[in-house]
C-alpha cells in the first residue's frame, strides 16, 4: 500500500517536472516572426484567370494572402516584394491589365523613399499607372502608403507623400483609402501590428482587410453586374 | 521509506506550487507589443531574385558580375567568357541601393577575387538623383574592399537618343571614374567603344537601352582582355 503510494507520487514527480520544462521553455524562448511570402517572382508571371480584384502593391501586399483575409476567391495578389511604384508599372501592361480585373487596389511608395525616388516623382509615377488603369477600364483605388514604427525619416516622406496622393485622387475622381487612421497612432504605426517596424503581422493585416471589406460593402464590382 | 515519501509528497507540493504560477503568468502577462518587433531587414524583400541567383549559379565563384538586366541578359557569362567560375548577378530592374540588398549573398559570401560592376541605369530613370546612386556605389565598393574584394567598375552605358539623360550618366561616370582613381581601382569606360554622337550605337542595342547579341560580343571581347591582364 505504501510502496504504491510512494510509486505514484514519483512518477507524479516527473510528470510536473516535465511539465514545468516544457512550459517554462515555451516561456522564455522568443519565436521569430513569421513573414509569408508571395510564391510568385517577377521571372515568371502567370495571368490568372477570372479574377475580379488585384491587389497591386510592394512587400506589404506581396506577404498577404488576400483571398483568405477578405474570405473570397476572384483576388489576385500582384504584389512584388522588393519594387518601387515606377518598377511595378513596368509589369502593368503586361500582368495586371491582361489579367482584367474590375478593380485594382494599390500600395506602394516605402521602397522608393528608402531608395532616394523624389516625392513629386513617385506620384508622377502613380498617376501614370492610375491613367493606365482608367483607360483600361479598371477601377483604381489608392490605398495610402503606411506609416512605419521605428523610421522616423521615412515617416515624415510618408506623411507627404499620402498629401500629394490624395490630391491626386481628388484631382482624378478616384477612391484614396486612408488606412493609416486605422493601423497608426501619433503618425507611426502601431507597434502591435507590425513584426519589423516596417511589415504587419497578422492582427495588422486583419485590420487592413476589414477596411477594404468595408469599402467592397458600397463598392463591389461582383453586385454592380 | 517513509521518509522518501515524505520528500516525494512535499515535492510535488513545490513543483505543483511552481507549476500553477508558470501557468498564471503565461496567461496573464502583459505582452509588450515593442519588445517583439524585429529589426527590419530591407536584405528579405530581395529573398527571391538572391534564390534565382544562387540557384543559377556555379559552386566556385571567382569572378561575380553585379548588375541590372543589362547584365542579367547577359546569360552565361561562362560561356561568353570562355569560364567556369562566373556568377551572373544581374536583377533585372534593380537600382544601386536594391543591389545593395543582395550584396552579402550574392557577392561577398561567395569569397570572390573580383567583382564587376555595372548598374545606375535604372537609378536614373527613376528620378534617383546622381549623387545618391554615386554614395551607393560608394557603399558597394568599401565593402567590396573590406571585404578582400576587387571591384572592378565598368562605366554605366549611354541610351541611343537620349541626349538628356546620357548628361546624366556622364556625370555619374565622371564621379565613378574619380573616386575609382581616388581608391585605387579599375574603371572601364565602355562608352568609348559602344557609343557615338547619339549615345549607345544602334546596331548594339535593342531598345536602346538593352544590349543586342553583338553589344554582348562588344562588351565580351573587353571583358577578356581585362581578364586576362589581371590574369584572374
Amino acid at each position: 500500500m505504501n510502496k504504491t503510494l510512494l510509486y505514484s507520487s514519483l512518477a507524479l514527480n516527473l510528470l510536473m517536472l516535465a511539465a514545468l520544462i516544457i512550459i517554462g521553455g515555451k516561456l522564455f524562448t522568443k519565436k521569430p516572426p513569421a513573414i509569408k511570402e508571395s510564391q510568385r517572382w517577377t521571372e515568371d508571371i502567370p495571368i490568372p484567370d477570372s479574377i475580379t480584384i488585384a491587389m497591386l502593391g510592394n512587400s506589404l501586399t506581396a506577404y498577404a494572402d488576400w483571398n483568405a483575409l477578405l474570405g473570397r476567391d476572384d483576388v489576385h495578389n500582384f504584389g512584388i516584394a522588393d519594387f518601387t511604384v515606377k518598377q511595378l508599372s513596368w509589369l502593368l501592361a503586361d500582368w495586371v491589365i491582361k489579367s482584367k480585373p474590375a478593380l485594382c487596389f494599390i500600395q506602394g511608395g516605402q521602397e522608393d523613399i528608402m531608395l532616394g525616388v523624389p516625392l513629386e516623382r513617385i506620384a508622377a509615377d502613380y498617376s501614370m499607372i492610375l491613367d493606365s488603369l482608367q483607360h483600361n477600364g479598371i477601377e483604381p483605388v489608392v490605398q495610402s502608403t503606411l506609416l512605419s514604427w521605428d523610421h522616423p525619416e521615412v515617416n515624415n516622406q510618408v506623411v507627404k507623400l499620402n498629401q500629394l496622393l490624395k490630391a491626386l485622387c481628388f484631382k482624378k475622381n478616384i477612391s484614396f483609402i486612408n488606412l493609416n487612421t486605422v493601423l497608426s497612432d501619433n503618425s507611426r504605426l502601431q507597434p502591435q501590428l507590425t513584426t519589423d517596424g516596417i511589415h504587419l503581422n497578422n492582427k495588422g493585416y486583419e485590420l487592413w482587410a476589414i477596411i477594404i471589406k468595408d469599402y467592397l460593402l458600397l463598392n463591389d464590382p461582383r453586385n454592380k453586374r | 521509506m517513509k521518509n522518501l515519501f515524505m520528500i516525494s509528497i512535499l515535492f510535488n507540493l513545490m513543483l505543483a506550487a511552481l507549476l500553477i504560477s508558470a501557468l498564471v503568468y503565461q496567461f496573464t502577462k502583459e505582452e509588450d507589443p515593442v519588445a517583439k518587433i524585429s529589426q527590419f531587414m530591407p536584405q528579405k524583400l530581395a529573398a527571391k531574385r538572391i534564390e534565382r541567383i544562387l540557384k543559377q549559379s556555379p559552386d566556385t565563384v571567382s569572378l561575380v558580375m553585379l548588375g541590372n538586366s543589362i547584365t542579367a541578359n547577359g546569360g552565361n557569362w561562362n560561356k561568353r567568357l570562355g569560364r567556369i567560375d562566373i556568377r551572373n548577378s544581374g536583377q533585372g530592374g534593380y537600382t544601386t541601393g536594391q543591389m545593395l540588398w543582395l550584396l552579402d549573398s550574392c557577392v561577398i559570401k561567395a569569397k570572390p577575387e573580383y567583382c564587376f560592376i555595372m548598374a545606375g541605369i535604372n537609378d536614373l530613370s527613376l528620378g534617383i538623383p546622381v549623387e545618391r546612386v554615386c554614395a551607393n556605389y560608394h557603399i558597394i565598393i568599401d565593402t567590396l574592399l573590406a571585404n578582400g574584394i576587387r571591384p572592378v567598375v565598368q562605366s554605366t552605358l549611354y541610351q541611343t537618343g537620349n541626349p538628356a539623360g546620357n548628361k546624366n550618366v556622364g556625370y555619374l561616370n565622371d564621379l565613378l571614374e574619380a573616386y575609382c582613381n581616388e581608391k585605387n581601382i579599375l574603371f572601364i569606360d565602355l562608352n568609348r567603344s559602344m557609343s557615338d554622337h547619339n549615345g549607345l550605337i544602334q546596331e548594339l542595342t535593342t531598345d536602346g537601352t538593352h544590349l543586342s547579341e553583338l553589344g554582348y560580343e562588344v562588351w565580351s571581347d573587353k571583358l577578356k582582355w581585362i581578364i586576362s591582364k589581371l590574369s584572374i
